[in-house]
């Protein structure tokens, strides 16, 4: 395997978009070209992360760029992961000498297809589903857990929207609406979706899209790039599977693959200077800081409490703002999360970057499988 | 003969799930586990073969579950599909059986009576109703009765 970096990302500001997917797609596809000063024929192939928009996504969003027919193009779906796991088989077919050049991209729009007011439906056959098991319902459970093991208030949880939404004020690319400064009294009386998860603790189902472009050394070289951003781990992990009892105010999948990302980059967590995670709820980002192995077990809290996880702390969790302040649509969120990341490595993220940033990790886990704590989780570990 | 077919299937997605759930007439409703003869583990919803990638064995042999169990964590759910929407608020439970195994379950009883850790028992009730408005019965868990 050979080293892989990332030479041009793509990025547009997420919210309520009237665009479709493709369109969406076709706009950090361009852009991402554009940043890397390439030109589309440099590319190998292209892998397209999506989650519920249908059928050949890729090709529909590489169609009206008239790159269809000059290069392989493949779908990538695994729910929520699957805008990371594209950035991952690009990053494959990199390393192991396929491609010299590769594309991996994200984009979702969820609320041009979706049922006014519903739900995900249920897959039949899952029993969870069928009783009303809607994502938000097991990060609650997990919440009230949570909360019952260590103590922690409605007030503590909403300090992780607070936080988010306050790094995300100077950044473009965040949901307009749901940027800048809140109140504890505004999270915690929103109204109530599960207990304890009151709306403004939940992201929302928006729409966006984000490309990397990844490349070899060579290629790096013959390209002149000149801030070039190396991918020192890129992993896929599947969810263990038990119908046993598991610790939910833990996470089997997200530690599995955040030691494998570790083992695999010879980089621990003490060396990391920023994380984008999957903060898809308030809970969501204070169980990963202990199963990512930022904190020993039930020190999670404290961490937040202490501003450690903000800018100027150990480690700044979600500089962009992560879900909470991006929203989060399916397939886009894994490939954003990796272009931030590499934004904030090049030192460009003008009002929200973390100072001296010099190593990212991003994580997003994907699909609420029962038996599983999560069916994916794609990890990624950025230097510069 | 259609029509019997067709009442047949009518009274079918009235109720969920008979692989998993049995309402015997004269005694209490119980969940089925699916026990492994080759591994002797026990799997809940149904599994065959065993899912044991060490084993895979085909004979599963259908056991009572226990019908007391503890909540693991529960939370009142304000959302869900239109079909679920008139028994909102509604309490989801982990429910945490002797056997070792953990079971996904709506709670009947008051939206904020429960806690974690609390012993519960099985019952048969309305979980959420069909497309044509009518509710199916499933399995859920309440407070044990004194």
């Amino acid at each position: 395997m050979r080293d892989v970096y990332v030479i041009g990302i793509g990025e547009i500001t997420f919210g309520m978009l009237p665009d479709d997917y493709h369109i969406l797609g076709q706009k950090v596809v361009r852009a991402a070209i554009k940043d890397a000063g390439i030109s589309w024929k440099d590319i190998g192939s292209a892998f397209v992360g999506n989650g519920t928009n249908g059928l050949c996504t890729g090709q529909r969003v590489f169609r009206d760029t008239g790159m269809c027919g000059k290069l392989p193009i493949i779908n990538v779906e695994s729910a929520c992961s699957a805008g990371a796991m594209a950035v991952h088989s690009a990053y494959i077919r990199v390393a192991t000498g396929l491609d010299e050049v590769s594309i991996g991209v994200g984009t979702e729009n969820a609320s041009l297809h979706r049922e006014a007011g519903s739900a995900p439906s249920p897959d039949q056959t899952d029993v969870e589903g069928f009783l009303g098991a809607v994502m938000v319902a097991k990060y609650a459970l997990r919440a009230q857990r949570y909360m019952y093991e260590t103590g922690a208030t409605l007030e503590d949880l909403a300090q992780v929207t607070i936080k988010n939404r306050r790094h995300a004020t100077n950044n473009p690319y965040a949901w307009p609406k749901a940027k800048g400064k809140i109140t504890v009294e505004e999270v915690v009386n929103s109204r109530m979706i599960a207990t304890p998860l009151t709306l403004n603790q939940c992201c929302a189902m928006t729409d966006g899209a984000g490309a990397v472009i990844v490349a070899s050394g060579d290629a790096v070289k013959k390209f002149g790039i000149s801030k070039p951003v190396k991918i020192k781990a890129s992993t896929v992990v599947s969810g263990p599977f038990s119908t046993g009892p598991k610790d939910e105010c833990g996470d089997d999948i997200v530690k599995l693959g955040s030691f494998k990302a570790y083992e695999d980059s010879g980089i621990g967590p003490e060396d990391i200077d920023m994380v984008e995670c999957h903060d898809a709820f308030t809970i969501s980002e204070l169980i990963y800081y202990e199963a990512m192995g930022f904190c020993k077990k039930g020190d999670g809290l404290k961490m937040l409490l202490d501003g450690d996880v903000t800018h100027g702390g150990k480690v700044v969790f979600s500089p962009r703002g992560g879900m909470l302040a991006y929203g989060h649509p399916m397939g886009a969120s894994g490939a954003a999360q990796v272009a931030q990341c590499v934004r904030q490595l090049r030192g460009e993220c003008n009002g929200y970057q973390v100072e001296g940033a010099k190593t990212a990790m991003t994580q997003v886990t994907g699909g609420g499988l029962s038996g599983t704590q999560h069916a994916a989780c794609t990890t990624h570990i950025l230097s510069i | 003969m259609a029509d019997k077919k067709q009442k047949e299937t009518k009274e079918d997605i009235t109720f969920f799930h008979p692989d998993i759930f049995e309402t015997p007439e004269n005694a209490p409703p119980f969940l089925k586990g699916y026990k492994c003869k080759k591994c002797g583990k026990i799997w809940f919803p149904k599994f065959v073969p065993c899912p044991n990638p060490d084993c895979w064995s085909e004979e599963m042999e259908v056991v009572a579950l226990s019908r007391r169990g503890k909540i693991y964590s529960y939370t009142d759910v304000y959302i869900g599909q239109p079909t679920m929407r008139s028994y909102m608020p509604m309490t989801m439970a982990y429910v945490d059986l002797p056997e070792g195994v953990r079971v996904f379950s709506q709670l009947e009883g008051e939206v904020g009576s429960f806690r974690c850790d609390e012993e519960v028992e099985l019952v048969a009730g309305p979980v959420r109703n069909n497309l044509d408005g009518k509710p199916i019965t499933g399995y859920k868990f309440k407070k044990i009765s004194s």
